[in-house]
């Protein structure tokens, strides 16, 4: 007892002066970033390299010799990280959010432009823009916020506001030896469309994510295939219209969200509610990975680390497919708020986490596919996921192609960009890698599954839309979302309800009946007594 | 001048506590529920509220879950107070130490396991998730009316119980007559304690009923998490008149029964 006492004071002042530390004078700038939790490198064990927002503090101090330290905040969805900018009851440098979140956020006057004319004015900028990939450039000139008032979109885009970090798409999770009764090739052939998750099959095995974008997403493109989709992919297998005009049509359908767009997918929604198992906020990338459910609607970046933890855990062999109905692309971005104290600390920031070996280590320990292109980004895709396993010689008869070039375009000095068409593995590939260190067995199909769903495939582009901020729809939605979220109670409730409420009436009648019958007899004995 | 210290200078901690972390709430609450998107005063909110079944519903399955809750809970804590508080059992303190133990584990980790038996038996949100969220709703309040049943049922006046069996009542109507008009505070208490949470419980009825089941509570997180927050105030603010009336009701019973003093 006496000794810990004695102890106390060493404790703290061991504490105070660590508090000491983090306040130093010398520190020129402390960094705040806000990100989504678990989305950048972080050290596991002691040998490993130190946390990214270390490296960058060593970055600062030896390449530009000014001493920074971090705050690092995390949130759970872009509506959190909005509401936090919002409310400015704190106040940020970075923030990296979704893409439709940068529109709104530009909308609502809440992020700065990276630059004031044009990205040549600032070779860091001009460095960023050269890392990262041509094919999320493109993509983000062409997204344009909202005006608030009008809701008409404005001139400016995005990629003048943000510099994308991970991207991704939404699709369907599964488990094919979930679904016992099915052969596993017809199970991967129904998971090839939304259908899937509205057939008796799959009744009450899957679950859909509790965000009302995500589930919007399935709805409008089950919603409007008949009527709208089917007839353009009909024009465009003619050769009637081009790749790109079927993408913006689509683009236009994926977007609606009138009130009759909404009426139609609230009836969608709520006939995928009533074959799905349940509505799940993070629950549902371990549900999959412990077998839990059949299928679960998910990200892409969330699917490639299930697949590979079910197999390395459980051996079980999850797959992820992007259904050819299409579906939603998004990215994720850093943006700088108004709030920023110091912009040039910020950019710096931003290329550190573009520089492609920072990216490599952020892709592999999040499982999310970087934005970032490169050399190196490809020898690393290469080592994963090509039979090769590096760039150059010929073609294996083990692998088949996958063309991902679209993500390399312009980026590629050293290699050709013929090199980014692949030899992946194939998914019936049986040869297995053998981790020594953790004496496990790794197939190399799981990396063929892995890679499906990193990158979607080349031909899929034309369907891979960019779904919107919904603007001043936002309240119609969410209206609507609530009402399909909400379920009325069940009659056998309403009956337990009723039964209940008589029981208590008559209880509670019987107990002033007999309290009055008691008086009257007690007055009668009275009266008697008289 | 000397100062002087008074009596009431310790109340000062409690004002501020209380405006920092009651009155202020409160008043943003009311003052979002009665406002719009851009500040200025609107009953939006509460013509918004008031226009479509969607809240109704709400309501109507949160009472449904906080009472079955409630009874359920009551059904099982009410016996199992009266015997630990018995002589018998009363020897020492282990025994209720036992059940209200789960009360110190962090609830989001019992309920997460709670998931995972469920599932063990088939039991899941996604076939029954009005029984998996009763379940574990009972399973995280029990203790909450286990406990000042108990502490009521310890202060329990044998001398009138044995009066009453002296003077010709049998066991049930000594227990009718009087052990349950002397527990009625503990009563009054434990529900108390158990309605107007559960119905403004979220995090249970998510896991649980994997989102199939939606109380007030979720109703009012998924209106803040996507900025509605008029809208969720002014749903806090229905919960908020939910709880008072409920308290002022329990108030007057408890004077009625002109209070032993619960544990609360």
């Amino acid at each position: 007892m006496k000794n810990k006492l004695l102890l106390m004071p060493v404790f703290l002042l061991a504490a105070l002066s660590a508090f000491g530390c983090s306040s130093n004078d010398e520190v020129e700038y402390v960094l705040r970033v806000l990100n989504s939790a678990d989305y950048i490198y972080e050290a596991e064990t002691e040998e490993d390299d130190p946390d990214m927002m270390d490296q960058f503090v060593t970055y600062m101090e030896e390449e530009k010799g000014i001493k920074v330290s971090y705050v690092y905040d995390t949130f759970d969805t872009n509506e959190t990280c909005y509401n936090e900018l919002m409310t400015g009851k704190s106040s940020y440098d970075i923030v990296c959010v979704s893409d439709y979140m940068v529109q709104k956020m530009i909308s609502s006057n809440l992020v700065q432009p990276l630059y004031e004319e044009s990205i040549e004015e600032d070779e860091r900028l001009e460095e960023i823009y050269g890392n990262v990939s041509q094919f999320l450039w493109d993509k983000f000139e062409n997204i344009h916020p909202k005006d608030k008032n009008t809701n008409e979109y404005m001139s400016v885009s995005i990629d003048q506001y943000s510099v994308p970090y991970m991207w991704g798409t939404v699709g369907v999770m599964y488990n094919p030896s979930f679904y016992e009764d099915l052969d596993e090739e017809d199970v991967l052939e129904m998971f090839n469309s939304w259908e899937a998750l509205y057939l008796e099959e799959t009744n009450n095995s899957f679950s859909i994510k509790d965000s009302v974008r995500d589930v919007y997403a399935v709805s409008i493109l089950h919603a409007y295939y008949e009527s709208d989709i089917l007839p353009l992919e009909e024009k465009l297998e003619k050769g009637e219209i081009s790749e790109a005009e079927f993408n913006a049509k689509l683009n236009e359908i994926f977007n609606r969200c009138d009130d009759e767009a909404i009426a139609k997918v609230k009836e969608d929604m709520l006939s995928l509610k009533a074959n799905s198992f349940g509505f799940e906020v993070d629950s549902g990338k371990t549900d999959m990975v412990e077998g839990k459910i059949g299928a679960n609607l998910a990200w892409s970046g969330d699917a490639t680390w299930a697949i590979y933890e079910a197999q390395s855990d459980y051996e079980t062999e999850l797959y992820f497919s992007v259904p050819d109905e299409g579906s939603n692309i998004w990215f994720d971005a850093f943006c700088i708020p108004n709030t920023c104290g110091n912009k040039d600390i910020a950019i710096d920031f931003l290329n550190f986490m573009s520089m492609p070996e920072n990216a490599i280590q952020n892709m592999d320990y999040v499982g999310y596919t970087s934005a970032v292109a490169g050399d190196e980004v490809l020898d690393y895709v290469y080592e994963l996921y090509d039979v090769r396993g590096e760039v150059g010689g010929d073609p294996l008869e083990e692998g088949e192609i996958y063309d991902i070039s679209y993500f390399f375009e312009d980026r590629l000095t050293e290699y050709d960009i013929s090199d980014a068409v692949l030899n992946a593995w194939r998914l019936d590939a049986e040869y297995v890698f053998v981790d020594e260190e953790e004496e496990s067995e790794i197939p190399a199909s799981v990396y063929a599954r892995m890679l499906r769903s990193a990158f979607p495939r080349n031909e899929q582009l034309s369907h891979l839309v960019i779904m919107d901020d919904y603007g001043n729809r936002n309240e119609a939605v969410l209206d609507m979302w609530e009402r399909v979220r909400t379920n009325a109670l069940p009659l056998w409730a309403i009956i337990v309800f009723i039964i209940e409420a008589v029981v208590a009436a008559i209880v509670v009648a019987a107990f002033f009946i007999i309290k009055r019958t008691k008086k009257v007899l007690r007055l009668k004995r009275k009266g008697l007594k008289k | 001048m000397k100062f002087r210290f008074q009596r009431k200078y310790f109340s000062i901690p409690y004002i501020i506590f209380l405006s920092l972390f009651v009155v202020i709430p409160i008043g943003l609450i009311i003052y979002y529920a009665f406002s719009d998107s851009t500040g200025m005063l609107s009953i939006e909110a509460a013509r918004k509220f008031f226009s479509d079944t969607t809240k109704l519903d709400v309501i109507l399955v949160s009472l449904f879950v906080a009472i079955q809750t409630t009874l359920i809970c009551l059904l099982i804590g009410y016996p199992l107070a009266y015997f630990l508080a018995s002589k018998k059992y009363n020897k020492n303190a282990v025994l209720i130490m036992l059940f209200i133990m789960p009360m110190w584990i962090n609830f989001v980790l019992r309920t997460t396991a709670t998931r995972d038996i469920l599932f063990a038996i088939n039991l899941t949100g996604g076939n029954s998730p009005y029984l998996a969220t009763l379940i574990g709703m009972v399973y995280n309040y029990l203790p909450f009316v286990i406990l000042p049943l108990y502490t009521t049922m310890l202060k329990l006046d044998h001398s009138q119980m044995e009066a009453a069996a002296d003077l010709g009542a049998n066991p049930a109507q000594v227990f009718i007559k009087s052990v349950i008009p002397q527990s009625v505070p503990g009563i009054i208490s434990a529900i108390t304690m158990t309605l107007v949470p559960v119905m403004s419980s979220y995090v249970i009825s998510d896991a649980l009923s994997e989102g199939n089941v939606t109380l007030i509570g979720n109703s009012i997180y998924i209106n803040f998490a996507n900025y509605q927050w008029n809208n969720g105030s002014f749903t806090a603010f229905v919960l908020l008149i939910v709880v008072l009336v409920s308290m002022f009701m329990t108030r007057n019973v408890n004077k009625q029964e002109n209070a032993r003093g619960g544990l609360w």
